[in-house]
């Protein structure tokens, strides 16, 4: 079947369908989603937010020169998991939307339920990461973000200036004073 | 930094998640199909009756509009084209139709005991709504045009 949707450009300057994206970057969006919230199932609705927020917002990323597609998707699913950590009861709106509008019906939970076991395995086997992410969860957003995307994902200072649309040296400052609230923080646990 | 560095070692957990993304890839790349693909099913016969139309009762007399009028006269008078006008003026628009219905429509039945509960819900979506109302109205003017023809040669 064809892909109706617009083509988008890709970090290389190319167009690429919005299919093609979806699959190169579904992989590393869950991730670090997932690493961020540390819950499968708020995964699952945050990475469908973000990419179908992206979708439905093309025209607006097409007008943005400079942004390649990688970091404006990062940026999206940043703001997600924001909006998620303020919000006592997140509610993705736009999956919400598509639920009424189009009858989307989310996946089942049982058909899920293998990977969401792999991913709790995976979880429960890396106690020193989920020890920082959860001093991590402490601080305040703009040094999660930071340090998430640094130590996490393992992104360039450039790549997270670009991602948080914030200059280089706030962003080396943010690391340097959220790597020193996060010691603090594993010293006094 | 001892913290930079245990950071930067820090195994973290990979995670896949290939089911759950193969069901939101299809959610994705189909949610505004249905309207796309109808744009084009209505276009042509849409076209051709609004040339009719000025034609018609403003006495619009452009080439374009002849040469469109012609091209589908040779169409139906040819020996291989002859499916081409009952394609694009009454099968096409006819399924637009009901692709456009069956995004409007949401019925779902559930049941409570011996009763069958039918709940049909209706969704006004703005674009579903006007390739609907097209595409009958296509299909509406060729079977009026049909039924004029016929009548007026028993005539």
């Amino acid at each position: 079947m064809p892909v109706i949707i617009p083509n988008t450009e890709s970090s290389t300057g190319q167009t690429e369908p919005f299919g093609a994206v979806y699959d190169r970057l579904y992989g590393a969006i869950f991730g670090y989603v997932f690493r961020r919230v540390a819950n499968y199932d708020r995964a699952c609705d945050i990475v469908s937010e973000t990419f179908l927020k992206a979708c439905l917002k093309q025209s607006a990323f097409q007008s943005r020169q400079g942004v390649p597609i990688d970091a404006w998707i990062y940026r999206i699913a940043t703001n997600e998991i924001n909006q998620f950590f303020r919000q006592r009861h997140y509610e993705p709106v736009s999956l919400t939307q598509l639920t009424e509008d189009a009858g989307y019906d989310p996946p089942a939970p049982e058909t899920l339920e293998a990977e969401r076991a792999e991913a709790e395995r995976q979880l429960a086997q890396h106690a020193d990461f989920l020890a920082v992410q959860r001093i991590l969860l402490t601080l305040p957003l703009p040094y999660q973000a930071v340090l998430a995307l640094r130590y996490f994902e393992q992104k360039s200072i450039a790549d997270i200036a670009l991602i948080l649309n914030k200059p280089e040296g706030t962003i080396k400052s943010l690391l340097s004073r959220g790597v020193a609230k996060l010691r603090q923080g594993m010293v006094i646990k | 930094m001892e913290s930079d560095d245990f950071l930067h070692n820090l195994n973290r957990p990979e995670v896949a998640a290939p089911q759950h993304q193969q069901h939101l890839r299809m959610t994705l790349l189909n949610t505004r199909k249905t309207a796309a693909l109808s744009v084009w099913l209505v276009a042509v016969p849409c076209f051709f009756l609004f040339c009719v139309a000025m034609k018609t009762y403003f006495g619009l007399n452009a080439h374009i509009l002849d040469t469109f009028a012609e091209l589908f006269q040779s169409l139906d008078r040819s020996p291989q084209g002859w499916w081409l006008n009952p394609l694009l003026f009454f099968v096409l628009p006819l399924l637009t139709v009901a692709l456009n219905l069956l995004a409007l429509l949401h019925i779902d039945y559930s049941r409570n005991g011996p009763k069958l509960l039918f709940r049909v819900q209706l969704t006004l979506k703005f674009w579903n709504v006007l390739l609907l109302t097209l595409g009958l109205f296509v299909v509406l003017v060729v079977l009026g045009y049909l039924f004029s023809e016929h009548f007026q040669q028993r005539l």
